[in-house]
């Protein structure tokens, strides 16, 4: 599980935050680039007279967007932009795909009728795996918590993308390849987290700049093996349908709200980092050390009974 | 009351006695994937015992439960139960009600961020 944990979740970690600021630096690319006349040109982009659609083109530091007509054969450039990255990023070597990109892989191999397309695509996939990032996780409260958000982290990021339409999935593949360039111009041989605190200070409810910045001299700091663990805690959630389908059989009424399910997911979370931190406490106690065993749970929680931490049951719970 | 059980498990369901009102198959295993990991992130091993899992799993469903009768009863006087009832509950633990603060102010953010996308696609609708 661990050498799981090292690659993928990195990667998933990194695209699970960059996803929520991405959904909002979307839109402001998008309006930023038809800003002449947002609404007619985001239409005539994705509706357009000749039936013809965008496609992304990513060669090394190279992004351009491309009209393709099928039946003239020939393409006609919308926009072009060139970034300077660290190819040599160890990180980036071990990359696959960005649910986006995914999309857009999807929309490369359906058009029947555009073969300068799919030959010039084609062309350019071996190099994109170098610059694809992770996307195939699921989600919390996120789902992974923010299904919507989180990890919960899990099932959440793929929503956004697959319920558009895939003519409409590559404006913003397009988009979003420009703006995930971007965001691959702030790696540096740090972390990953590092670039998620400073997207986190964009936006002013979150911001903090003095927490941001203690927490990036923090986790510059981290080794590995604490950069996997910390990685770990912020991204596992437990499952908000699980979760729901639990309340649901508790409460006996189908109206769980979804704010109910995350709020929920949250509280169990941090109940579950009190008992194991606890059992931890007990076990350097009674030094012993390894795995976290039953008795030590057991230990935990009988001193946050005592501790008042757990809810205490009204009715005594007979014949178990 | 029995709860429909839902898909196929591999994992054997143990029927367990409930308090009062309903009783449910429930199956072994529901969090167990998530928890691996979650306990990982809180401080135990990578690969963190099977056993110790499976307890974990059951003390946090109690606990879900206890919760979630106690939000019924406060939630009862007003009508219906809603998320402020668990609020409530955790008043007192200040980690637990700032972290479902922030959870729900991410949620509402999140929520107008992909309302204001959609905003352009109805657009683009209408005009057609």
């Amino acid at each position: 599980m661990k050498s799981i944990v090292s690659n993928t979740l990195t990667q998933e970690f990194r695209n699970y935050n960059r996803l929520y600021f991405l959904v909002k630096d979307l839109l402001d690319f998008i309006k930023k680039i038809y800003s002449r006349n947002p609404v007619n040109d985001l239409k005539k982009c994705l509706a357009d007279e000749k039936a013809r659609y965008q496609f992304v083109i990513r060669a090394g530091t190279d992004t351009e967007v491309l009209w393709n007509d099928g039946r003239q054969s020939k393409t006609e450039p919308v926009y072009k932009r060139s970034i300077e990255f660290d190819q040599n990023h160890p990180k980036r070597m071990k990359q696959s795909k960005d649910p986006f990109e995914a999309a857009l892989e999807e929309q490369e191999e359906s058009p029947p009728n555009s073969p300068v397309g799919e030959d010039e695509l084609n062309s350019q996939t071996p190099n994109e795996p170098q610059n694809q990032t992770n996307g195939g996780h699921n989600l919390l409260v996120d789902d992974d918590d923010y299904d919507e958000i989180g990890p919960n982290v899990k099932n959440s990021s793929h929503p956004s993308s697959t319920s558009t339409s895939k003519l409409h999935s590559t404006i913003v593949n397009a988009n979003v390849a420009t703006g995930a360039t971007t965001k691959n111009k702030e790696y540096d041989d740090d972390e990953e987290e590092e670039n998620m605190e400073v997207e986190l200070s964009k936006f002013p409810s979150s911001a903090d700049p003095t927490k941001m910045a203690k927490m990036q001299a923090i986790l510059s700091q981290f080794t590995e093996d604490q950069m996997s663990r910390y990685e770990s805690f912020r991204r596992s959630a437990l499952q908000r349908s699980n979760m729901r389908r639990l309340l649901v059989s508790i409460t006996g009424s189908q109206k769980i709200s979804l704010p109910m399910t995350i709020v929920v997911c949250g509280i169990a979370k941090m109940f579950v980092g009190e008992l194991v931190e606890k059992a931890r406490i007990v076990m350097t106690e009674r030094k012993e050390s390894g795995p976290i065993r039953p008795c030590h749970i057991r230990e935990a929680y009988r001193r946050l009974k005592i501790e008042g931490k757990v809810p205490k049951r009204s009715v005594q719970r007979l014949f178990r | 009351m029995s709860n429909p059980s839902t898909g196929a498990s591999s994992k054997s369901k143990v029927s367990s006695s409930q308090p009062s009102e309903t009783s449910f198959k429930r199956k072994r295993g529901v969090f167990q994937k998530d928890l691996q990991h979650m306990m990982y992130g809180f401080g135990d091993d990578p690969n963190p015992l099977p056993e110790t899992v499976a307890l974990v799993e059951d003390i946090v469903v109690e606990y879900v439960t206890d919760m979630a009768h106690k939000a019924q009863d406060i939630g009862s006087k007003r009508g219906k139960l809603s998320v402020e009832d668990f609020l409530y509950l955790i008043r007192k633990d200040l980690p637990k009600l700032n972290r479902c603060t922030e959870l729900l102010s991410m949620q509402e953010e999140l929520k107008q961020a992909r309302k204001a996308f959609e905003v352009d696609e109805e657009k683009l609708g209408t005009l057609e």
